[in-house]
């Protein structure tokens, strides 16, 4: 006779079991580990300097199509530079700015999330007010007047992102902390004679970090497809740094005869994206119990 | 012996669209070291907000007055933020109603019970752990080890409330305020609980502050109470003295509505007055079966033994109650 079971795995068992049977969250995790991985290993993973001009070798099309050559994996741009190398190295922009984007406007958004949501009352109708400010704006618009104006860098297109696209945080903390503050265990730790930003550090955040983590894949999904927009339009990375907006930009005059040159950076950063984008939603399918998907 | 704390004259306003809802009204009282005192009364009577007053969690719109309100003859009212902290948890702790909120349902209950041990600095993480498992096992939350890295989805409702309380006792306060800590549990943990109280109450000789709408419950636990209604305290003295002897006929009404086998139970008639304007004479007149013109202008406070006092007009000679029906022997409570 089977013995009855007298109790649940432990929960942190349970939520990897969880994890590793939804597929999107595999598929997202992956993709995104590998592009992490790539990106750290780029000097030893790139076949060629992603800068160096060959213009002996200008226009290779990839391995598989004719004339494509095997030291050429990619095939090269019009300058002759290695295309692989490029994606490759385009990849840490994307990520560079993904999550120091998602850092900055992480932090900001979140802080008045949390304050708005604690104090109430009349900081509340102050942090309201910012957020239906910043609401209020086009933010890509933006973001584009701004960079148009200071210049595009890495740096600048970072800031600009960062202290623009926290709106999302600052929405969903003050509501998930206004859902969290009238709870009892607050009234105790405040008995217990906890100040306002240890209660908010130590008992809310906890309860508001799944909130957080999802947003935060979201946004830098967003703030990834920003980037390459910037800098399709000219207005973000300059050349010869290799970003994939940049990438899709200078391919654009030869979309007809060498479509690659769009298509291959285009791909890079649709999977990026998607992959960002589905871990963000396993990342809520998961936090939230079973059963309710 | 001066009292631990001591309320005199404590008023709250709470300024609303339709007035000011003068919510507690001049109630005073004391807790003395040890000891253990209750208060009474239905819904919305002003209980919990007098514990929140005393707690310094009063909301914002809340509007406090009083002649005295003091902790070990130092007036509350002055405290700042310093002196509330280490008023917190080091003399007053709290346990509430719901222990299925009262936990922060994303931290191990061991992580919870050490924060405000660690918050006051009195000893390092090992040190605070040690006394959180000393007292898990003192409450009866037993494998301490196992318990400390639990979850407080992980217990039952009985077993929070026996954590809330370990955690409460963590910094050794003088005072624990208990707002009606087994309305949510289920009679038989009740008992459990109340004797846990009881017992702990004589280990460490802290005094206890219990809010409470059950009678049984202050039979069990308290040495004296206080009966409130519409935010008054119409009648105050030794647990035995006022639930054998009731002088207030709000209290000998309130007695009467505890079931008795064979007898049919006596609701009190009407409904709790808006607590709105200015009010004058007794606030339970328009409920009360002895009510007289004379009771909308005047109320005297009396006295039916020392220390035993009631707000009526009705005098009571110390050889019986006008309703003797409802004086019942102290045992009946327990």
């Amino acid at each position: 006779m089977e013995e009855i079971q007298s109790s649940l795995p432990a929960p942190r068992r349970l939520r990897m079991r969880r994890a590793l049977q939804h597929g999107g969250f595999i598929f997202g995790f992956a993709i995104l580990f590998v592009t992490i991985v790539i990106a750290i290993f780029a000097p030893f993973i790139a076949p060629h300097d992603p800068i160096a001009q060959n213009l002996g070798v200008r226009l290779l099309p990839p391995l598989w199509m004719q004339g494509g050559r095997p030291d050429y994996l990619l095939g090269t741009d019009h300058l002759g530079r290695d295309y692989l190398s490029r994606l490759i190295y385009g990849s840490r922009v994307s990520l560079i700015v993904g999550f120091s984007t998602m850092l900055i406007a992480g932090a900001i958004g979140s802080a008045l999330g949390f304050v708005g949501g604690y104090y109430g009352g009349r900081t509340d109708d102050i942090v309201t007010y910012v957020i239906n400010c910043r609401l209020s704006m086009p933010g890509l618009l933006v973001a584009l007047a701004v960079i148009s104006l200071v210049g595009g860098s890495l740096a600048t297109i970072i800031l600009v992102l960062g202290l623009l696209f926290w709106d999302r945080y600052a929405v969903v903390v003050r509501t998930a902390t206004q859902q969290v503050r009238n709870a009892d265990f607050i009234a105790a730790a405040r008995v217990a004679g906890a100040s306002a930003p240890w209660i908010i550090w130590n008992e809310i955040r906890p309860n508001v970090l799944h909130h957080i983590l999802v947003i935060a894949t979201l946004e830098m999904a967003m703030a990834i497809l920003s980037e390459a927009s910037l800098s399709f339009l000219g207005l973000g990375i300059r050349a010869p740094t290799p970003s994939w907006g940049l990438m899709i930009a200078e391919g654009r005059s030869f979309l007809f005869a060498k479509p690659y040159l769009v298509w291959v950076p285009g791909i890079a950063i649709f999977l990026l994206v998607l992959a960002t984008n589905l871990l963000g939603d396993g990342l809520r399918d998961l936090s939230q119990p079973e059963g309710r998907r | 012996m001066s009292p631990l704390l001591d309320i005199e004259g404590l008023r709250i306003d709470i300024p609303g669209h339709a007035g000011l809802l003068r919510a507690i009204r001049g109630i005073s009282f004391s807790i003395g070291e040890g000891e253990s005192f209750a208060i009474v009364g239905e819904s919305g009577c002003g209980k919990s907000l007098t514990a929140m007053s005393v707690l310094g969690l009063l909301p914002r719109s809340a509007v406090l007055s009083a002649e005295t309100m003091s902790w070990k003859n130092q007036d509350m009212r002055m405290f700042g933020r310093r002196q509330w902290s280490h008023l917190h948890g080091l003399g007053i702790a709290a346990i509430f109603q719901e222990p299925m909120t009262a936990l922060n349902p994303v931290l191990p209950i061991g992580d919870q019970m050490i924060e405000s041990f660690l918050h006051h600095r009195l000893g390092n993480r090992r040190a605070a752990l040690s006394r959180a498992g000393e007292l898990l096992e003192r409450v009866g939350v037993v494998p301490v080890e196992r318990r400390l890295r639990q979850y407080p989805h992980e217990m039952s409702g009985g077993l929070r409330q026996r954590v809330m309380i370990a955690m409460a006792l963590m910094c050794r306060p003088n005072l624990m305020i208990a707002d009606e800590p087994t309305t949510a549990l289920d009679v038989t943990t009740q008992v459990e609980i109340l004797a846990l109280l009881k017992e702990l109450q004589a280990d460490t000789g802290m005094a206890l502050m219990l809010i409470t709408h059950d009678l049984g419950v202050v039979a069990h636990v308290a040495d004296r109470m206080a009966v409130m209604y519409a935010g008054e305290i119409v009648e105050t003295g030794s647990v035995a003295s006022v639930l054998t002897r009731p002088a207030h006929p709000y209290t000998s009404a309130l007695l009467s509505c505890l079931p008795t086998r064979g007898q049919p139970l006596i609701p009190i008639p009407g409904v709790v007055p808006a607590l709105i304007g200015e009010l004058q004479g007794c606030i339970f007149r328009n409920r009360c079966g002895f009510a007289m013109p004379d009771c909308a202008s005047q109320v005297p406070e009396r006295e039916v033994a020392p220390g035993h006092a009631y707000r009526c007009l009705l005098a009571r000679d110390d050889s019986g109650s006008t309703t003797d029906s409802s004086a019942a022997p102290l045992e009946a409570f327990q």
